[in-house]
């Protein structure tokens, strides 16, 4: 497969439908032309075109200052290379093992997901709301190789009630590193040790393997979150469908801003964020919806995605930022020029009003009457994304 | 009728300049303006100080057997490091003067004798270039924690570029090295809170200047974090990023240019050494030419500029300037400038005979007359060679045009004259139709003329009105090469000023060019001069503090004692922890998988979010 493709950026920025609709050359035959037809081809292609500052922002305490810290498309990328070398490398994980993923849903997530199933692996998400009874099941069941756990009070917890399967080798904690935990592998040493690994050589090893899968392969095991254990497999040929669905249901467009206030790592939302990353052009933004309030104001997102419950206070806020008056531009006289004298305000940035025409709202139940452009999750799945039903009545593969 | 014209504008802008500074001159002087980036007023060029120049003169040097002695029982622990910071080892005084046609430093140890060796072959050449030096930078203040190596210290100014050795693990085996972790047995490598310590202190004292930050090693890109170790020296603030590379990585995959220049690196600083594999021989690689070009065509896609740099040894590639030159020009829509260095002894060469060593010495003026040679004299030695310090005077014209509210000065070249010179050529990337910008602009006189614009001190609006007469005062347009017009010339002179006398014109005019041919001369254990030291230009930033670029390499060589200091582990040890990397010797082949790439990357842009705006400022001297 070849790695060109054609097109002025200006094409690309207005293709809607990118990558699918503009990249003949890039598409696999089973797909009628129309695109890579696995997650590891759509992203390598994706990664290596965009036109954002950001893939996604998360707000945190940074070096210098409180503030919007951002996950540039480059360090999203070298940071699956680093997960995956590790996974493959220093924790042995072989085809078809799972991983289980018990973190929220978080800028973290979509780069350890993706080096799990880059390198042939299965994750297994473990949703952060379910209790330590049906952690341990499925853990009994899934059986994973690699445990990425929210911190080490958790581990402990689930080894207490007899929940950590022998078949874990290695466990990866996304919080905290407590002394006793020497068989743990803090975050940041996880992708640190992946940084030594990532070598030229084994990249090129990494990008191999990686575009040599079929799409066939198992993404992920979805569990079931109440009632009998049951679970879904989700392959490829899936996710890849279900990102172009929703790339033709939220179209990209330059400076595309969608907001996460939700820790719940439902598929579709991750289909939604993988979306976001291979438009090239989409920032996500992962908020707690107790900060969503204060932030969104600064970005005016197209798209927000949260609980209803907590969510109606927030887009009334979108709202009213977006129909705010644009503050005038400052005014300097011919003097002012002259002399080159600035004022204070000369180079703030100006926001750039805009109204916000599609909402999320992740919920079963009815949506708030806020507008029309309001749409429910329920929508999304049932109408928009039908290849991977979660709950009670999908097809389960599992016991 | 346009030679008629040109002249007309010519007379016109002196005629106008004249008149200007019949009143202007007639008045005092206003105050200079204190930046909040600098320790004092913008100095007044009778302000200015500058180092003990011409000959004969003494001045402070090493003597080349003790300083090795010292150096290896320090290592050793046998001696302690106060030897250097604090009791002077190894230091004697030399005297230089000019004998038989040549320029000549000599020296004498009361224990290992005589040593002299060779500072130039004409010394027309070289009083030239110290006639032109602009001035020295402030003196740095509040800077004890950085600059803390006793007579090795830095004292004058910010320098111009920023080294951080990130590694000293590499993907070659050349021979000899004495970076590699291979071969010195042990593993020196920042972690990411070093760097950004590093880059913090690097502020945290003024002047604070706008420098390049040079990612350098061992391979830098061999770092986990060469990427975030580029975006940090962005977000403190810096806006010109450069790794001093070998270019493999780029050449193996396809992705990292893209990801490096997203991260913020502006230029690699190449490695060099000739234009066919078989001149890349000695690399033991087989094709190592066609993986730099591979490479070179990567980073290029992706928007990082490249610099090749090529170390000059007398008798040994001597003649192949010329043909290098040429081929850069040729290329000149992926390379925007050369950097020559000649030979400094170190490393294993500190070992080197006398009579091998004269036979292999090479310096600035050699460089300059092997232009003149193979350009036949479009080149010229003594009109077109300037000290690097020289464009420093573009800088405080532009710091003068900022104003005092900006939070860096523009990068200043302002080393020693001994240290480097360069030319300047006007080209176009299109046509290669190209000429020596002092060919057609009189430098010279514009300096002159900058001094008087910062001196007298009128405001903005009244000091860009000035600049631009001076400008077209000094420039000859008949001279000019083919296709270069003013307003184009303007452009560039705006470009290299960073947009200081316009902030909104376009700065990205790609089709012509000021290509900057360096020259830059590291000193070594024979040519040791400390007046040098004190104004270096290239500072090392390491956990022990910025040092000198030849202290660092080649004189005291704190290059041994700080990685020895700082080793994270035993090269085997290394190894068996964490794994061994891919070395590529032998003289075996890379296996090369081309690619061609049909979209640019798209510059960072600054977040909708309310993040503090930077400001580009403008480059004084060109080099790196």
């Amino acid at each position: 497969m070849t790695d060109t493709i054609s097109g002025t950026l200006e094409q690309r920025r207005d293709a809607a439908s990118f990558p699918f609709g503009v990249r003949p050359e890039a598409a696999a035959p089973d797909r009628d032309g129309r695109g890579p037809d696995t997650m590891n081809r759509l992203l390598l292609h994706a990664a290596r075109y965009h036109a954002r500052d950001a893939v996604s922002l998360r707000w945190e305490e940074g070096r210098t200052e409180w503030g919007w810290q951002p996950m540039p498309d480059w360090r999203a990328d070298r940071y699956t290379v680093r997960a995956a070398l590790v996974l493959r490398q220093r924790l042995e994980v072989a085809d078809g093992e799972t991983v289980a993923l018990w973190l929220p849903l978080s800028t973290e997530w979509p780069i350890v997901e993706r080096a799990v199933w880059s390198i042939g692996a299965v994750s297994v998400p473990v949703w952060p709301e379910w209790d330590l009874e049906r952690v341990a099941q499925v853990m009994a069941d899934a059986q994973p190789a690699v445990l990425v756990a929210p911190d080490w009070e958790a581990v402990r917890q689930l080894r207490v009630i007899g929940g950590l399967p022998e078949s874990v080798r290695g466990i990866v904690l996304w919080r905290g590193a407590p002394d006793d935990a020497q068989d743990a592998l803090p975050f940041a040493q996880f992708l640190d040790y992946g940084g030594v690994l990532d070598t030229a050589e084994r990249a090129a090893m990494w990008r191999t393997l990686t575009r040599g899968l079929s799409p066939d392969t198992a993404v992920s095991r979805e569990y079931t979150s109440s009632g009998p254990l049951q679970w879904g497999k989700l392959d490829h040929r899936m996710l890849v469908a279900a990102v172009e669905r929703m790339l033709r249901r939220f179209p990209a467009h330059a400076g595309r801003v969608q907001v996460l206030t939700t820790e719940r790592p439902h598929p579709t939302l991750r289909a939604l964020i993988f979306a976001g990353w291979v438009d090239g052009l989409t920032r996500t933004i992962f908020a707690a919806t107790s900060e969503a309030q204060e932030h969104l104001e600064a970005f005016v997102p197209d798209l927000v995605v949260g609980p209803a419950e907590s969510l109606g206070s927030v887009l009334r806020t979108v709202q009213a930022a977006a129909a705010a008056p644009e503050p005038p531009a400052p005014r300097r006289g011919l003097l002012a020029r002259l002399l080159g004298v600035r004022s204070g305000d000369d180079t703030a940035p100006r926001r750039r009003p805009r109204a916000p025409t599609v909402r999320v709202l992740l919920t079963d139940g009815a949506p708030p009457a806020l507008d029309d452009a309001t749409v429910t999750m329920q929508f999304v799945e049932e109408s928009e994304i039908d290849v991977f039903p979660i709950g009670p009545g999908m097809a389960g593969q599992g016991q | 009728m346009s030679d008629l014209l040109a002249t007309a504008t010519k007379t016109a802008a002196s005629l106008a300049w004249r008149t200007f500074q019949s009143v202007n001159t007639r008045i005092p002087d206003s105050p200079s303006i204190q930046p909040t980036w600098a320790p004092g007023p913008l100095p007044k060029s009778y302000e200015r100080t500058k180092p003990p120049l011409g000959w004969p003169r003494e001045t402070d040097s090493l003597c080349p057997r003790c300083v090795i002695e010292v150096r290896d029982a320090i290592i050793a622990g046998e001696r302690d490091i106060s030897e250097f910071v604090e009791r002077r080892a190894g230091e004697v005084r030399a005297r230089i003067n000019e004998e038989h046609g040549k320029l000549i430093i000599r020296k004498t140890c009361p224990t290992h004798g005589d040593f002299w060796d060779t500072l130039s072959i004409d010394p027309q050449f070289s009083a030239l270039l110290e006639r032109r030096f602009f001035g020295r930078d402030y003196r740095t203040a509040a800077d004890a924690h950085v600059h803390r190596h006793g007579t090795s210290t830095i004292r004058y100014g910010r320098g111009a570029v920023l080294t951080i050795d990130l590694t000293n693990r590499c993907n070659m085996m050349c021979n000899p090295c004495f970076m590699d972790a291979n071969q010195v047995g042990y593993v020196h490598e920042l972690t990411l809170d070093d760097i950004k310590q590093i880059l913090d202190d690097s502020i945290s004292f003024k002047p604070r200047r706008q420098m390049s930050v040079q990612f350098s090693g061992g391979e830098p890109t061999m770092s986990p974090h060469f990427l975030e170790a580029c975006r940090y020296a962005k977000e403190v603030g810096y806006y010109t990023v450069q790794a001093a590379t070998n270019g493999l990585r780029f050449a193996l995959e396809p992705e990292f240019a893209y990801q490096a220049k997203e991260a913020g690196l502006n230029m690699a600083y190449f490695q060099f050494d000739g234009v066919t594999n078989e001149a890349n021989a000695h690399r033991q690689i087989s094709n190592l030419f066609d993986a730099k070009w591979l490479a070179v065509e990567r980073m290029h896609d992706a928007g990082i500029d490249i610099s090749p740099v090529t170390t000059v040894v007398n008798t040994i590639n001597d003649q192949q300037v010329g043909p290098i030159l040429d081929f850069v020009i040729e290329h000149s829509d992926k390379m925007g400038a050369v950097s020559f260095q000649p030979v400094s002894f170190t490393g294993r060469d500190e070992e080197i005979s006398d009579a091998d060593r004269h036979a292999q010495r090479y310096t600035i003026s050699h460089l300059a007359h092997a232009f003149a040679e193979y350009f036949d004299g479009k080149i010229d030695p003594y009109r077109d060679w300037y000290p690097l310090g020289a464009m420093g005077a573009f800088t405080w014209l532009a710091d003068h045009l900022r104003g005092p509210d900006i939070d860096f000065g523009g990068v200043s070249c302002s080393c020693h004259p001994n240290c480097g010179a360069s030319v300047v050529l006007a080209l176009n990337s299109k046509t290669k139709a190209w000429g020596p910008l002092t060919e057609f602009f009189n430098v010279e006189q514009f300096v002159k003329d900058i001094n008087v614009i910062t001196d007298t001190s009128r405001g903005q609006g009244l000091s860009k009105a000035q600049a631009g007469l001076a400008l077209l005062r000094n420039l000859d347009q008949r001279k000019m090469p083919s296709g270069l017009t003013v307003k184009k010339f303007l452009q560039l002179a705006n470009r290299k000023m960073g947009g200081a006398l316009d902030e909104k014109a376009d700065r990205d005019t790609k089709e012509w060019n000021l290509m900057w041919i360096g020259g830059m001369w590291f000193q070594d254990l024979w040519t040791y001069d400390f007046r040098r030291t004190e104004m270096c230009v290239i500072p090392y930033a390491t956990q022990e503090g910025e040092i000198s670029f030849c202290a660092y390499n080649t004189g005291a060589g704190w290059r041994k004692i700080v990685e020895n200091m700082h080793m994270v582990a035993k090269t085997s040890d290394w190894f068996k922890d964490k794994g061994r990397h891919q070395i590529y010797a032998g003289n075996r082949p890379m296996d090369l998988k081309p690619g061609t790439r049909a979209l640019p990357v798209v510059e960072k842009r600054q977040l909708a979010v309310p993040h503090a705006g930077t400001v580009q400022l403008g480059s004084g001297c060109g080099c790196h």
